[in-house]
């Protein structure tokens, strides 16, 4: 009576969940009728609600909890039952609710029993705790224990409680530093991260080595000796790798993430770990064209890629640990929707565009649409003729921001990943480049050449569309020329995806996320805590006047003595008798350090 | 009828005794198994299971009282205590018997559930059967 409303329900917000609730079994679950009327549940013999009155024992058990519950930003429960005990917290709860529920067999007699039709539109159930989302980066995560359902099955619930506790405390914020590239295409991707990961409420320190790019590409120009120009990059990737070290050291990270190509040595990695710093690489290049990974795979202690499959298994050949895919996103507050002048849209749009660098296959396939209001914006596209008066700005690089007005002007972005050596369309292409989700992420309207994978990131059709050559290529354009409702609400419903599921934001928490199943713990954790305003506060009283005077520095992410120096001398009047206390303990390290 | 007989008088006040230490025990018994109830849906802690035993340990000897009043009421001719008097304590063997049963297979819902639906009225109702019997025994 009540299944097939719950499970419509449960498929609006996981839709794997509530097939494969479908799919199960009740196995040694039975749901029993109460006393009072509404039904209860046995598993393996024990009552997992009361028999007598389960309503009432919800409301109970809400309210022993009531005080934490209101406190709390986030809540997660372990153990579902037939999910009267959360019911009645979403009365309380001002915050998320999330579920922990191993027992597929308790989830399905659930749906069969109750209409949990409220539950499932406010709590999101999980079953794996590696699943399991990060909290909110406030930290004021709230586990509650359902003491019948934990007993049922201890094991899987207390590695979610575990899994939780350290979510927690990353979620409250770690020290990163993000080390980019010279140049390239990993570069901005890098600013990207440290961006989503300043978001997402951790320290950053962005170590930015775009500056000695041009240095290093005047090396090609110093000398046409291959070995002395080998000796140079040599030399100065060494010098840059010192500098990265320089910012790096002194910040005291718990995390050192390095995009592909940034100048990091292994030597330098290694002091690092020393210093029970994680290592993390994302490598945001295609394994076939870029072989350096090789090289670098055993000097990490986290490596992802962007592609699957064979490459993961590669890598772990190359001596890779803790290996894990990630693929590439948006970022929101770049790829974004613009509305741009009568000028903008003259100087930027076209019918059909592509942003990109003239690889073989674009050369080839876009000369079927040169007959096309087409225009071509990127570099390396020298020599192509049939180009000529297509090809924007003297195939000139275009910048991130003029890339995003083109995303916006345009009525069709082509996108067709690159190949050195296919006719067109490679139709073996197992990555999908950034471009696919920044183009969706700006609400544009692209025509993607199919890719593995590419329909677990979007619904083919519904939030992109595909062609797989170029007589479907130009049948698409012209369908979607022809139909702009449709053009334009299948690029807003490949926004809401991307805003939903593929910013650098949801990398990074699946980046950590990844990191913290593999057994990362921070390292500065402990020291961090030591300077934590709020519990020293806690550790003075708030009501005494020692805590009274550090309340002010509630707000700060870390309290040190110089901190409440600082304060004491940017103040006006007399010093109080807590301030004369920390001036003179400053006085007596003073002395002691001065032997 | 007042009787004189002196083992008949010593009698009887060992039953008063008792059925004023029942009444004096049964809601210390009745409340501190209430409260393992409530904790053993919530949140039990090693002291509630040392609890739940010293409570069922009680509840195991006031029923041997129950049973001692009953057969000394019986040699007590001049104050006839009616032999159903406190028949509804010693129903709570049977429940006794299946808390145990879920206190086994540690279904500890279940046995709240039997402490505070069923155990607890029959407390309850004990309480007030032996008020029924002490007055019977004090009244001239």
């Amino acid at each position: 009576m009540f299944l097939e409303r719950n499970l419509d329900a449960l498929a609006d917000v996981d839709r794997r969940l509530s097939e494969r609730i479908r799919n199960a079994g009740r196995g040694a679950v039975a749901v029993v009728p109460s006393k009072a009327g509404p039904p209860s549940i046995k598993a393996d013999g024990a009552a997992l609600h009361s028999v007598y009155d389960p309503v009432r024992e919800a409301r109970d058990w809400a309210e022993h909890h009531d005080d934490a519950v209101r406190n709390a930003s986030a809540i997660a429960v372990l153990g579902f039952g037939l999910g009267y005990h959360v019911e009645e917290l979403l009365h309380a709860a001002r915050g998320e609710i999330t579920v922990f529920e191993p027992g597929i067999d308790v989830l399905r007699a659930a749906m069969e029993a109750r209409d949990l039709t409220r539950v499932l539109s406010s709590a999101r159930i999980f079953t794996d705790p590696d699943d399991l989302p990060s909290p909110p980066p406030d930290g004021t995560l709230l586990v509650l224990r359902h003491l019948p359902s934990v007993r049922r099955d201890p094991a899987p619930h207390e590695e979610a409680a575990s899994r939780l506790e350290v979510l927690k405390v990353v979620a409250r914020g770690l020290r990163i530093a993000v080390v980019g590239p010279f140049y390239g295409g990993s570069l901005p991707v890098a600013g990207y991260c440290a961006e989503a990961l300043r978001t997402l409420g951790h320290e950053v320190e962005f170590i930015d080595n775009s500056s000695f790019g041009e240095t290093f590409l005047s090396i090609d120009r110093i000398t046409k000796s291959a070995p002395h120009r080998e000796i140079l990059r040599m030399k100065y990737g060494e010098f840059a790798s010192e500098a990265a070290m320089a910012r790096i050291v002194p910040f005291r990270p718990d995390i050192v993430l390095v995009l592909a190509q940034a100048p990091i040595l292994a030597s330098a990695l290694s002091i690092l770990r020393e210093q029970g710093i994680a290592t993390v690489f994302w490598f945001v290049e295609d394994h076939r064209h870029m072989k350096y990974w090789r090289d670098v795979a055993s000097s990490y202690d986290h490596f992802f890629a962007i592609q699957e499959g064979g490459f993961l298994e590669m890598l772990r050949e190359a001596g890779a640990k803790n290996i894990a895919f990630l693929p590439m996103a948006a970022s929101p507050a770049v790829h974004r929707r613009m509305a741009l002048t009568r000028q903008e849209i003259l100087e930027y749009g076209s019918d059909v565009s592509f942003v990109g660098a003239g690889y073989y296959n674009r050369r080839r396939l876009f000369e079927g649409l040169v007959d096309l209001d087409f225009r071509i914006w990127g570099n390396e596209w020298g020599g192509c003729p049939v180009f000529e008066g297509i090809l924007q700005r003297k195939g000139a690089r275009v910048g991130t921001e003029d890339i995003v007005k083109i995303f916006n002007a345009s009525r069709i972005n082509v996108n067709l990943h690159s190949s050195s050596y296919h006719e067109g369309v490679n139709p073996d292409g197992d990555f999908v480049n950034p471009r696919t989700f920044e183009i969706a992420a700006c609400g544009a309207f692209q025509l993607v050449d199919p890719r593995e994978g590419l329909a677990r990131f979007f619904r083919i059709g519904e939030e992109l569309a595909c062609f797989d050559g170029l007589d479907d290529l130009r049948g698409k354009i012209a369908w979607y020329l022809a139909h702009p409702e449709e053009r334009e609400a299948v690029a807003e419903r490949g926004r809401l995806r991307v805003l939903r599921e593929h910013t650098y934001e949801r990398r990074m928490e699946a980046m950590l996320g990844c990191m913290v199943r593999s057994g990362f713990r921070p390292p500065w954790k402990a020291m961090r805590e030591r300077e934590d305003p709020g519990r020293l506060v806690a550790q003075a009283g708030p009501d005494t006047d020692l805590g009274r005077y550090l309340a002010r520095f509630a707000g700060s992410r870390r309290l040190r003595l110089e901190d409440v120096l600082r304060e004491i001398r940017s103040g006006n009047g007399a010093v109080d008798r807590v301030e004369r206390i920390f001036l003179a303990l400053n006085e007596i390290g003073r002395r002691e350090a001065a032997g | 009828m007042p009787n004189d007989d002196p083992r008949e008088v010593e009698l009887l006040s060992r039953i008063r005794e008792g059925v004023e230490t029942a009444l004096s025990v049964i809601g210390e018994i009745d409340a501190g198994l209430l409260d393992c109830s409530k904790r053993l849906r919530i949140d039990p802690s090693s002291e509630t299971f040392a609890v739940l035993s010293a409570g069922i340990a009680n509840l195991g000897d006031l029923l041997a009282l129950v049973q001692e009043i009953r057969k000394g009421a019986d040699f007590l001719p001049s104050r006839p205590v009616p032999a159903d008097a406190l028949s509804t304590l010693e129903k709570s063997i049977d429940l006794f018997r299946e808390m145990q049963a879920a206190m086994e297979r540690k279904d500890w819902i279940s046995v709240a559930d039997l402490i505070q639906y069923e155990l607890s009225p029959v407390l309850s109702e004990g309480k007030k059967e032996f008020s029924a019997v002490r007055e019977l025994l004090t009244s001239p």
